[in-house]
């Protein structure tokens, strides 16, 4: 049996107002206009108090590396040349955090201070990212 | 000892073809809605129960897991149920074990389905549910198999087209009182009979539609109810039944399966004659003929509903108010959700609050819904 299917997701209500920011160069995390807790990326509802969200803030665009790997395979499982490092990016009075790849001329250290580098053309889309950079 | 149940609140998504929501989204909204009806909040829930279709609607596995943040669930028992088409009513039964059991006193049971993440179209996946070496091979799709068993109903009790059509008149006719309804409208007979045949005898306007949505219900322990509200409306009876993979083995004239579901819910409601004692029936309506078949095994007699439907007995202000929501094929067919709509609607139903749709003097409801390859019934018999 063969099947060839296509999906399309709507991002939503949150991740829409998440992407449109990555679109003008911007992190937009949620905020709750009762209990205040921030996340990132944007929820419809608070995670702590389950209100719905109201308020969506654009955040510090300076994070830190929480973790970090190094990959030496790709999605094939070939080697991947040059090998890429993905980084595990938290920011400051904000839950939740962002994945992404790391500038490969940049090695990397748990607590490390990074920021975002967008790309010229964005289109709204986490690409809009190109990777992580050193502060 | 079994411990008393009830609903005490209920919420539900607009059921729409497309909906701009993810389905954490949507899970929040009926969720939200469910608990703010009866007061609660998400940190009173003790364990939530979720049902969802197959994992290939959403082309992602486990998307169970979707439901865990948006009902609150973080930290808490969660399980996902699943019985195919059957699942939103599972689900309900589900959550009722979880509170009868004495393990829990506050359960909240979400159901959500997205048939629009799959493009074109959700029917090829359907594909899918087929015994892969006798029957995908031949390439069936699902219209097919029901076709098939409509076609057997009609030969049974000898049913013509223009009187089951009238099923599909009643049911989209009664969702333009429903706030939440997709495809509420008002039709003729001649509209159904005149809509392209797509899988003869089955026209367009026999099913219903592909959906996004999601309903939540609050279930409580009797002593919790009677804390939360005033008007608590008790699960008295629920039924589940599997019959086997291979429908070739039954007569497709008769869904015994769903029968059995019934007889096991009455039993437990202490309900002998469903004709006198039901005030308010939801059976499971995708299409039009299988409102008639599943009523007739909800009232345990072959060829009856046919016959309450040609007296006009099955509409709203009937002796036998059926689909009194506007079924599956008005509100809308968001899988899991569809069915979990049918035991909300017994809820709003029986403790008064349907609104335009309310069905005076109802006391008695039952839902039912039905999946898989035509072999899944699933029961809930509720009183107020």
């Amino acid at each position: 049996m063969s099947i060839e299917s296509f999906y399309e997701y709507p991002t939503g209500v949150a991740l829409s107002r998440f992407l449109e920011g990555l679109r003008l160069g911007r992190l937009i995390a949620s905020k709750c206009s009762r209990c205040n807790h921030t996340v990132i990326p944007p929820r419809a509802y608070c995670l702590k108090c389950y209100r719905p969200i109201k308020e969506y803030q654009i955040i510090g665009e300076e994070g830190r590396i929480a973790t970090y790997t190094r990959s030496f395979t790709n999605i094939e499982g070939k080697p991947a040349n040059p090998p890429v490092t993905w980084v595990f990016v938290k920011f400051d009075g904000v839950d939740g955090g962002l994945f992404h790849i790391l500038d490969p001329s940049i090695i990397p250290q748990t607590g490390m201070r990074v920021r975002p580098v967008f790309r010229e053309h964005r289109i709204g889309s986490i690409l809009d990212i190109k990777w992580f950079t050193a502060v | 000892m079994r411990k008393r149940v009830a609903i005490v609140g209920a919420g539900m998504t607009y059921f729409r073809s497309m909906l701009p929501m993810t389905p954490q989204e949507m899970v929040y909204e009926a969720v939200r809605k469910s608990l703010d009806d009866c007061g609660l909040e998400f940190k009173d829930i003790d364990a939530v129960v979720s049902g969802s279709a197959p994992d290939a609607f959403d082309g992602y596995h486990h998307k169970g897991l979707v439901g865990v943040e948006p009902s609150g669930a973080n930290g808490k028992p969660y399980s996902r149920v699943f019985v195919g088409g059957g699942t939103g009513v599972g689900a309900a039964v589900a959550g009722w074990w979880h509170v009868a059991s004495g393990v829990f006193k506050r359960v909240l049971v979400v159901a959500w389905e997205k048939m629009s993440h799959p493009y074109p179209h959700a029917q090829p996946l359907f594909k899918t549910i087929f015994e892969p070496i006798v029957e995908q091979p031949l390439g069936p799709n699902l219209i097919w198999i029901f076709a098939l068993e409509m076609r057997r109903y009609m030969e049974a009790h000898k049913l013509s087209k223009e009187l089951i059509a009238r099923v599909a008149v009643k049911n989209k006719g009664n969702a333009l009182d429903h706030p939440y309804a997709q495809l509420g409208a008002k039709i003729t007979v001649e509209d159904v009979l005149k809509s392209p045949v797509l899988v003869w005898p089955v026209h367009r306007l026999d099913i219903s539609p592909s959906s996004d949505g999601a309903v939540a219900l609050v279930l409580a322990s009797e002593d919790e109810a009677r804390k939360i509200t005033d008007t608590p409306v008790w699960i008295e009876g629920v039924g589940a039944c599997l019959d086997s993979q291979f429908w070739t083995n039954r007569d497709l004239a008769y869904p015994y399966y769903v029968y059995l579901a019934a007889q096991q819910a009455y039993k437990m409601a202490g309900i002998t004659n469903p004709l006198k004692e039901i005030d308010v029936f939801e059976p499971y309506d995708p299409f039009t003929y299988k409102e008639l078949h599943h009523l007739d095994a909800l009232l345990g007699k072959p060829g009856l509903a046919p016959k309450l439907l040609e007296e006009g007995q099955l509409e709203r202000d009937g002796d036998y108010p059926t689909c009194p929501s506007g079924g599956l094929l008005g509100v809308g067919n968001p899988i899991a959700a569809a069915g979990l709509m049918k035991v909300a609607e017994l809820y709003w139903q029986l403790s008064g609050r349907a609104g335009k749709r309310q069905v005076p003097n109802a006391y008695v409801g039952v839902a039912q819904a039905w999946g898989d390859l035509m072999q899944v019934a699933q029961v809930v018999v509720c009183r107020s």
